[in-house]
Order: structure tokens, then C-alpha cells, then sequence
């Protein structure tokens, strides 16, 4: 299984919460074209963290879809419910995040800082992987977000 | 041996218990420990080998996943399949803590599958590993809260009414069946119970905590925050009343108990060091006059050297004391420990040593039971030494040494070799040899009552030899196990022996041996993405006996009262994205001496997050039984049931 054996453990840790997220979030009901819809997980620029999310999400289901785990380039995250801007550099990021904002779009960073963060934005705290969340811009995108969550997250 | 009022080897004293604190090994410990989950232990601190397989990481919840300490490289919470540590450990996060909505150190102890633990009254536990539970006979569990050790060296033994912790501050509680002399010294002897709390940095805001029962009422209210630009603090304070146990008929037996305690931690770095301080103080007073209250402050440095090299030095000043009328029972300890890390070709090398001080007072004026001295002082020095040899890519052995000199009772050594094999990518075997003491209390080698107990000044210490394997490995995707076997061969255990050998006086003697063998597993099985069952199993067969021409009038109380097994499985569900429900269920066969009936106990937890500050959640333990006894002697103080409603609320 060599994509796993190259995954450093933080690495393992976001994909692994990556997916969680959706068991969190509400999306709107029109960003699901049927009930049957599987819930598309969206990563940009890395493939060895794709993979290993294909395989932690295999088989999981979250209010009855399945999930679609997917490599994209920056250009196709908008069709997207989770897309994981990962390989990016910050001036891209933030180009991305800005366009989707507004969207039914979940969009994760990776310890960015500023406007390039997205809705949710990993950081590496006390040695542990911990994010934060952009309740007013998940909002602005038509996402709720649990409390549980929240109250997981740590302060922007 | 535990002394009340009256020392419970000739009889039965007030229901209280004299309890204290012992201040031993280094936070450094810590460490080693978490090093020895990862197999070797300059791999600790790189986050860069070995990682848990992301199906492992998939079957835990999101809260455990944030909780994953990065450094440690393993996963801190079961199910374990990758984790390399040659020794049967298992790991309490603060996550199941919370979940099973215990609101106390000891009542999360009993989350842990390779512990015995059993409430003796409303302020009383006693707790072990792989037998000789019982309040007079458990003094062979070594136990560190943040590296300061809580083991009382005058009495011999653990007073979980003075070690107390907020339990929101708790990181992880590492519980290590089975010796761990080569690192921990004296006294960790079935096992090794590490407490860590969080760091400063993850306890950031505020938290209001309360829970309000039938039986127990607590509240904590904590506060941190930053320290310049790379340090963080925290203050916390904690009050708890603990309500009564009743008799067999239901009738209270007067011993509530209450107390306060209050403390502080600041972590902070700079370039390649890290510092923290911390301490605590506490107060409990008792109904029947007098209290329990002490402190202790505690400092650490570490300074990484190179990549695999580290050096770390630790302090600390811990006086306890219990004062009752007419006895007062002290205990005063300054440590100094430091230990150096590094690797050199296929070794991973920890070494290191430390000097403590320790002072007792014991006094009594209630009657004849005395030490030779009221107050003594006790200096004790270690070494100690670890190499972890890579002799291939799935093996590695682990060779180490203690060398510890007391003042009080001379010099032990406590050497181990442990072997472990990655047979695949989902079976770990290891296997084990040990040797481990536990050393001779003041109380052991002084206690006297004219005419009734002789002192025994050449008491010698209790010795064990462990032979141990064990697996950990994943079963199936969504399934994982852990199963250990010990064999342990004990020497010169603690009798009360006739000392002209058929008529009193006694004289506490060396006259047990024999050896004990069991069983401890515990499974981890994801039944859906919300769903995750528990199971734990712990068996032993003891066949401790008296060496020839020896007597014991405490009819082998020093072998402990222990359950032949133990069985337990826990529920937990994710309820839709704010909810979490708990249950989990306890088997516990009879005791046989003094006879107790088997129980189970049910016990459960809903919890509720309302908005992101605030946590409801509703609780029940013991639920089975309006109450049930599980240890002491005749006539036991019996367990209640309880219910508690409690919130946490972070500002």
C-alpha cells in the first residue's frame, strides 16, 4: 500500500477528519441533485491524501450518501461539497476561496492564514491537528455547521 | 500496609483512611512511556515513521482525532494495531472520560480492562493490577500524576482521596499492567498508572463545570490563557461532596466526605527548550474532626538537542498530610530527576537518575501502635539505563535497569528485557521478563504494640519476576484486540506471623510466595460509523501459600481480595451531530476474602452539546442495584446508585 506508507501522520489526521466533517455540516437540499447523490470530497493537489481519504471514507455513509472521493484540479471545485485545497500555493488559495464563496461549498485550508483560509482551516496546535471554523462564511455559503463541531473547533 | 486509627492488621479502626502523598520518578517517565507506545523512543519525538494506518484513524471519532498527540505517533486512544510498545498498556483519553461521565480520578480508573478497582466507603478506593487488591494489601501499583508520584512511602500504597485532578484537565491516563521497575523504580510492581494532564496551550478560555446527583456533587471552574507570545497558563479551582455509602439494610453510614482544591500549570518555549510549572493545593476535611490537605509545586526543562537527542530535568516539593484526633500522619518529599535521550546507530538510548528526600512523621496518641521515631527522613538515589536495539525492521529488543539505594531499606535492582515483533502489517507480539520489588515501609519495619506487635527490622522487600507475552492486532476493518498473559512468580509477600511461632506477639515476616497467572484483553469494534462497541475481559488464578513452618493471623490479607475476572463492554453511539450515548457494563465475580457477592453494574451517559459553550448531560452509574458492596471487611459500606445532571459551559 505505498500511498499509505507516504502519508505522514498529520497527514493521516486531516484525511481522516476530512471526511468527518460532512457528518457535521448541513448542506442545502438543492446542492444534491437526487437523495442518492453521494457526497463529493474534492482534493487539490494531493494525491497520496485523495487516496488515503478514498480508503477512510470506503464504505462510510452520512444521511444516507455515500461519498465520491476525488482528485480536481482548482478549476472543478465547484461542484463540489468538500473541497480540500491542499497542494496550493496562498495567492491561489485565496483565489479560490473568494470564488466560492457564496456557493454550497465546504472549503478546507491547510494552515492558511488571512483571506486565503477557508471555511474551515487546519492548524497544527500543541502538537495535535486542530481547525478552525468560519461560522459567518459557512453561513454565507448555505452550510450549517453542529454545535459539536464548534465547540470543537479552536478560536480564528 | 495501610494504618487507620488503629492499623487494620490487629483490628478494625475509624472508616477513614489515612492516606498520603509520596513525590517519585520524573515526568520524564511520561515520555518513555509514550515512547514505549511508539517501540522506540527517539521515533517519539519525530512525527515522520511509523504512522497508524488511516483505517485505525477512520474508526475514531472527530474529538479523538484532534486529541492525537502528534509526537507520540501512535494512536493514544484503542484500537492500537500499529502501536510497537513490548508491554500491556492501555490508554484512558480524555474522550472516554468524558463519554462515561465520570467526574473522578478513581472512577475513571475503572474504564481501564488490566485494573481492579473497587470502593471501599464514600472517600475510599483501592485500586490494582493483576491481584493483591485490597486496602491493606495494594502497594503494588506505582502511580504519577504530571510525574510527581502519589504512592505513599509510609504506608505503602496508593490514598486516592488526596490524589485528586480536575478531570477536565486530564490529557490521558496510560495504564500499565504488569512491572515497570526499569523505569519507574520501587513499588511498580503489577503496574504503572501515569496520569497526564493537558498542557497549558490546550486549556485556553474559560470552563464552568458542575454536576449535581443524588449521591456526589461537584463543581470546577477553570481559566488560561497566554503567556507573552509563546507561553500559556492556567488557574483552575474544584470543589466536590461526596454523599455516603449505606449498610446491607440501606442505612446510611454517616461518611460523607467534601473537599477543595485549587491549582495552576504554565507552559511555555523557546528556542529548543521547553518549560512548564506547576502546582496544587488542596483540603479535605473529615466529619470526625481534622483533615487531609497538602501541596506540591513541580518544574520541568526540556531541551531537544538534535533530531533523536533530548535532555530533561524535573523538580518538585510535594507535603501531604492527614491530621485526625490524635494522630497526625505527614509526609514531605523534594525530587530531582534528569535523563538524557539519543540514538547511535540501530540503539535508542534513555538514561538517567535522581536523588529525593523524604520526610514522615507518624504520631498517635489514640493508642500503642508507634514507629521507633515520630519523624524520619529518608534519602533515596537511582540510575537507570534503556537501550532499544533495531536487530532488524520488525524486531527490536529492549534491554533496562534501575539501580535504586534507599537510606531505609538498602539497595534494589530492577532489570528487564522485552522483545517485540511487527509480524505483519496487522499482528504486534511482544514478550517480556522482569524483575520488580516493592520496598519496606516505615510502617512495615517500625509499627509495634507492646506485647501485641514486635517491630520487624529486617522486613525485606516483596520481589516479583513477571514473564509476559502479548498480541495486538487488527481482527478485520472494522475490528481490533489486544490479549496479554502473565505468568508472575512472587517472593517473601507480607505476613502476619506468630513471632515465637505459636504464640502472640506477631511480627510482621516475608512468609508468602507463589505466583499468580491470567489473562487481560480488551477489543475495539466500529459497528457502523456511529457505533462502536468495547469489550474487556481480565482473568487471574492466584496460588499464593505460606512457606513452610511459617504462620499468618491475617490469613494471607497481604495476598489481596480479588475477582477471578472482570468483564466489561461499552457502548458508545454518535446521535445525530450533538449527541453522544454511552452505556457500559461491569461483571465482577465474588470475592472470597472476606466473601463478597458478584455484581454488575450498568452505567451510563447522555451528553448534549446546546450551543458550542455549552455541554448537557444526564448520567447514571451502579444503575443494577439501589446499592452493592465491593470491598472491605464484613460488614461492607455498600455502593449507591447514582444520578447526576451535570452542564460544562466554556466562555
Amino acid at each position: 500500500m505505498p500511498a499509505a506508507a507516504q502519508l505522514s501522520l498529520p497527514e493521516a489526521v486531516k484525511a481522516a477528519q476530512l471526511y468527518k466533517f460532512a457528518s457535521f455540516v448541513g448542506w442545502p437540499d438543492d446542492a444534491f441533485p437526487s437523495p442518492t447523490t453521494p457526497l463529493q470530497v474534492c482534493v487539490v493537489g494531493n494525491p497520496t491524501v485523495t487516496a488515503a481519504v478514498a480508503r477512510a471514507a470506503e464504505g462510510q455513509t452520512v444521511n444516507g450518501r455515500s461519498f465520491a472521493v476525488r482528485d480536481v484540479p482548482a478549476s472543478e471545485t465547484d461542484t463540489c461539497h468538500i473541497a480540500y485545497l491542499s497542494g496550493m500555493s496562498g495567492a491561489d488559495r485565496a483565489e479560490v476561496v473568494t470564488r466560492l464563496s457564496g456557493r454550497p461549498v465546504l472549503t478546507v485550508t491547510d494552515d492558511a492564514h488571512g483571506s486565503s483560509r477557508g471555511v474551515v482551516n487546519f492548524r497544527v496546535l500543541d502538537n495535535r491537528v486542530r481547525f478552525e471554523i468560519d461560522n459567518a462564511a459557512a453561513a454565507h455559503n448555505g452550510l450549517t455547521v453542529s454545535s459539536r463541531l464548534l465547540a470543537l473547533a479552536v478560536p480564528r | 500496609m495501610k494504618v487507620t486509627g488503629t492499623p487494620r492488621v490487629c483490628g478494625r479502626g475509624p472508616t477513614y483512611s489515612n492516606r498520603h502523598v509520596r513525590a517519585r520518578t520524573s515526568a520524564a517517565r511520561a515520555a518513555i512511556v509514550c515512547a514505549l507506545i511508539a517501540g522506540t523512543l527517539t521515533i517519539a519525538r519525530s512525527a515522520v515513521a511509523a504512522a497508524p494506518s488511516i483505517e485505525d484513524l477512520s474508526r475514531l471519532s472527530i474529538e479523538e482525532l484532534s486529541a492525537i498527540d502528534l509526537q507520540v505517533t501512535s494512536v493514544s486512544r484503542r484500537p492500537e494495531p500499529l502501536s510497537k510498545a513490548p508491554a500491556a498498556i492501555y490508554v484512558i483519553t480524555q474522550d472516554d472520560i468524558r463519554r462515561a461521565g465520570v467526574t473522578s480520578l478513581t472512577e475513571a480508573l475503572r474504564l481501564a480492562p488490566n485494573l481492579e478497582v473497587a470502593q471501599l466507603n464514600a472517600s475510599t478506593y483501592t485500586v490494582s493490577a493483576r491481584g493483591f487488591n485490597r486496602f491493606e494489601a495494594a502497594n503494588k501499583l506505582q502511580v504519577l500524576i504530571d510525574g510527581r508520584t502519589v504512592y505513599n512511602p509510609l504506608h505503602a500504597g496508593v490514598f486516592w482521596d488526596v490524589a485528586n485532578v480536575m478531570v477536565e484537565d486530564i490529557d490521558r491516563i496510560e495504564v500499565i499492567s504488569g512491572p515497570g521497575g526499569a523505569l519507574w523504580g520501587t513499588n511498580a510492581v503489577n503496574g504503572v498508572i501515569n496520569v497526564v494532564t493537558k498542557g497549558a496551550e490546550a486549556t485556553r478560555g474559560g470552563l464552568a463545570s458542575a454536576q449535581i446527583g443524588n449521591v456526589n456533587r461537584n463543581g470546577a471552574l477553570r481559566y488560561g490563557g497566554a503567556l507573552g507570545s509563546n507561553g500559556a497558563y492556567r488557574v483552575y479551582g474544584m470543589t466536590f461532596a461526596d454523599g455516603h455509602t449505606v449498610n446491607a439494610n440501606g442505612t446510611s453510614l454517616g461518611d460523607d466526605w467534601y473537599g477543595s482544591q485549587g491549582g495552576f500549570r504554565t507552559d511555555w518555549k523557546t528556542d529548543g527548550n521547553a518549560f512548564t510549572v506547576q502546582g496544587d493545593v488542596f483540603n479535605n476535611p473529615f466529619h470526625t474532626g481534622g483533615q487531609a490537605r497538602g501541596g506540591n509545586a513541580l518544574a520541568r526543562w526540556t531541551h531537544t538537542l538534535g533530531a533523536a537527542s533530548s535532555v530533561e530535568v524535573q523538580t518538585y516539593y510535594d507535603k501531604t498530610e492527614r491530621v485526625t484526633p490524635g494522630v497526625v500522619d505527614a509526609v514531605e518529599t523534594g525530587d530531582l530527576q534528569a535523563q538524557h535521550t539519543f540514538a547511535t546507530g540501530a540503539h535508542k538510548v534513555v538514561w538517567g537518575g535522581g536523588y529525593r528526600v523524604q520526610t514522615d512523621r507518624f504520631s498517635n496518641t489514640l493508642n500503642g501502635f508507634a514507629l521507633n521515631k515520630e519523624r524520619d527522613t529518608t534519602y533515596i538515589g537511582n540510575v537507570f539505563a534503556q537501550d532499544t536495539i533495531a536487530l532488524d525492521s520488525d524486531l527490536a529488543l529492549t534491554l533496562g535497569t534501575k539501580l535504586e539505594h534507599s537510606t531505609f531499606s538498602g539497595t534494589e535492582y530492577m532489570p528487564e528485557a522485552r522483545l517485540g515483533w511487527s509480524v505483519t502489517d496487522d499482528d504486534f507480539l511482544w514478550g517480556a521478563v522482569s524483575r520488580a520489588v516493592r520496598t519496606p515501609s516505615r510502617i512495615d519495619r517500625e509499627l509495634q504494640f507492646p506485647g501485641l506487635l514486635l517491630p520487624a527490622p529486617s522486613f525485606d522487600s516483596e520481589k516479583l519476576i513477571a514473564y509476559e507475552i502479548g498480541h495486538r492486532g487488527r481482527l478485520s476493518p472494522r475490528a481490533s484486540g489486544t490479549l496479554a498473559l502473565y505468568y508472575h512468580d512472587y517472593d517473601d509477600l507480607r505476613t502476619t506471623s506468630l513471632a515465637n511461632g505459636s504464640t502472640f506477639p506477631v511480627q510482621l515476616q516475608n512468609g508468602m510466595e507463589g505466583s499468580t497467572y491470567g489473562l487481560e484483553a480488551w477489543g475495539d469494534y466500529a459497528l457502523t460509523s456511529w457505533w462502536r462497541l468495547s469489550p474487556g475481559l481480565n482473568v487471574i488464578k492466584k496460588h499464593l501459600h505460606l512457606k513452610p513452618g511459617q504462620t499468618d493471623t491475617s490469613n494471607r490479607q497481604a495476598a489481596g481480595n480479588d475477582p477471578e475476572y472482570q468483564a466489561s463492554l461499552r457502548s458508545s453511539m454518535d446521535l445525530g451531530r450533538d449527541v453522544e450515548f454511552d452505556i457500559g457494563i461491569r461483571a465482577v465475580d465474588q470475592l472470597s476474602n472476606p466473601s463478597i457477592p458478584s455484581y454488575y453494574s450498568l452505567d451510563t451517559r447522555v451528553g448534549w452539546t446546546v450551543t458550542p459553550g455549552v455541554e448537557l448531560s444526564l448520567a447514571g452509574f451502579n444503575l443494577l442495584d439501589s446499592h452493592h458492596p465491593e470491598t472491605g471487611p464484613a460488614p461492607q459500606a455498600e455502593i449507591r446508585r447514582t444520578v447526576y445532571v451535570g452542564t460544562r459551559w466554556r466562555f
